[in-house]
C-alpha cells in the first residue's frame, strides 16, 4: 500500500446517526466496488428496523465515487419508496461529477449539506 | 494520426527503445488478480503514475474514475464461476504513435457480462466510461475483454454540464 491510501477498516466506513424520525449515514473515503457492501448493509439496517421518514446518505467525506456506490444509492431510493424519503448529500466535484454524468442528480434528491437534506 | 517521416539519423535514433512521456515518466504496466481490493489499489497506482507524468489534476480525476470503472467491470466478469483471472492495466502518455494522448488499456480474462435483469440499478459503468473518456473501445473475445480509452493530455473531457 502506498502513502495516502486509507486503511481498509476506515475506507468506506459508515457512521449511523439517528435524529428525530431521521437517520443519517455518513460515509468516509472511497465508495467503490470494494466498499459499497458496507453502505448497503447500513442502508438495509436503517430501512428494516422502524424505517425513518427521512434517510440521509451523506457523501461529504467521500473521496471517490464509483458506479458500484451509486447503485447502492439508487437501490436505497427505490426501496425507501413512499415511506422513507432518501436524500443524498454531495457537494464536491468527485461525487457530483459521476452523479451528474449518469443523470442521477435528477433521479435522486441531492443536497449540498446535511442540514438542507434533513430540512428537505 | 502522426505522419511518419524518414528523417535525419538523429531523429531516427530517438525512436528506438523505451517509450517515455514528455515528462520522462515510463509507461505503467501492472497485472494483478481480478478482485475488488486489487482494483482499488491499482487505481491508486494509476493516480500516482498520472501525477508523476504531471498531467492536470482534473484530468487525473476523470481518468481515474473511467479506469476504475473498466477495472470494476473486469472484476465482475472474473468472479462469477471460477477463480479470478488476471486484471491488467497499462497507461502511457505521449507515445510516438499517439502524440499528445494518454492511452489506457484494461484487460481481463473473463467473459463479458450481459446487463443485469433489473434495469437501472447497475449498468452505469460503461455509460460513465464513455462520458468520461469520449472514446472507449471495447473488444471482447473468448479469451477476455480489452478496453482502451484515451484522452488529450491537456483536456478535461469529463467536465459536467
Amino acid at each position: 500500500m502506498t502513502a495516502g491510501t486509507p486503511s481498509p477498516d476506515e475506507n468506506g466506513a459508515v457512521v449511523t446517526e439517528r435524529a428525530e424520525d431521521a437517520v443519517v449515514l455518513r460515509v468516509t473515503g472511497e465508495l467503490d466496488l470494494a466498499t459499497a457492501p458496507k453502505l448497503q448493509q447500513k442502508v438495509d439496517t436503517a430501512l428494516r428496523e422502524a424505517p425513518p421518514a427521512v434517510l440521509v446518505i451523506d457523501l461529504s467525506a467521500v473521496t471517490f465515487l464509483a458506479s458500484a456506490g451509486m447503485a447502492v444509492l439508487v437501490a436505497a431510493h427505490r426501496r425507501g419508496g413512499e415511506h422513507t424519503k432518501v436524500r443524498v448529500v454531495a457537494a464536491g466535484r468527485v461525487t457530483l461529477r459521476p452523479l451528474e454524468l449518469t443523470k442521477l442528480t435528477t433521479e435522486l434528491a441531492v443536497f449540498p449539506t446535511t442540514e438542507q437534506a434533513l430540512a428537505g | 494520426m502522426a505522419r511518419r517521416r524518414q528523417g535525419s539519423g538523429k531523429e531516427g535514433a530517438t525512436t528506438v527503445g523505451r517509450q517515455h512521456a514528455p515528462s520522462g515518466v515510463p509507461a505503467l504496466r501492472a497485472a494483478v488478480s481480478a478482485v475488488a481490493e486489487n482494483a482499488s489499489a491499482l487505481r491508486h497506482r494509476f493516480d500516482e503514475w498520472a501525477s508523476s507524468a504531471e498531467l492536470p489534476a482534473e484530468l487525473i480525476e476523470v481518468m481515474s474514475l473511467a479506469v476504475y470503472e473498466a477495472m470494476a467491470n473486469a472484476v465482475e466478469h472474473a468472479c462469477h464461476d471460477r477463480e479470478p483471472g488476471d486484471l491488467r492495466l497499462s497507461a502511457a502518455a505521449g507515445e510516438p504513435g499517439r502524440p499528445g494522448r494518454v492511452v489506457v488499456t484494461v484487460e481481463d480474462d473473463g467473459r463479458w457480462r450481459t446487463p443485469d435483469a433489473e434495469p437501472g440499478l447497475r449498468g452505469r459503468g460503461i455509460p460513465l466510461m464513455e462520458a468520461l473518456a469520449g472514446v472507449v473501445g471495447i473488444e471482447t473475445t473468448d479469451g477476455g475483454t480489452r478496453v482502451e480509452m484515451s484522452w488529450a493530455t491537456d483536456a478535461f473531457p469529463g467536465r459536467a454540464g
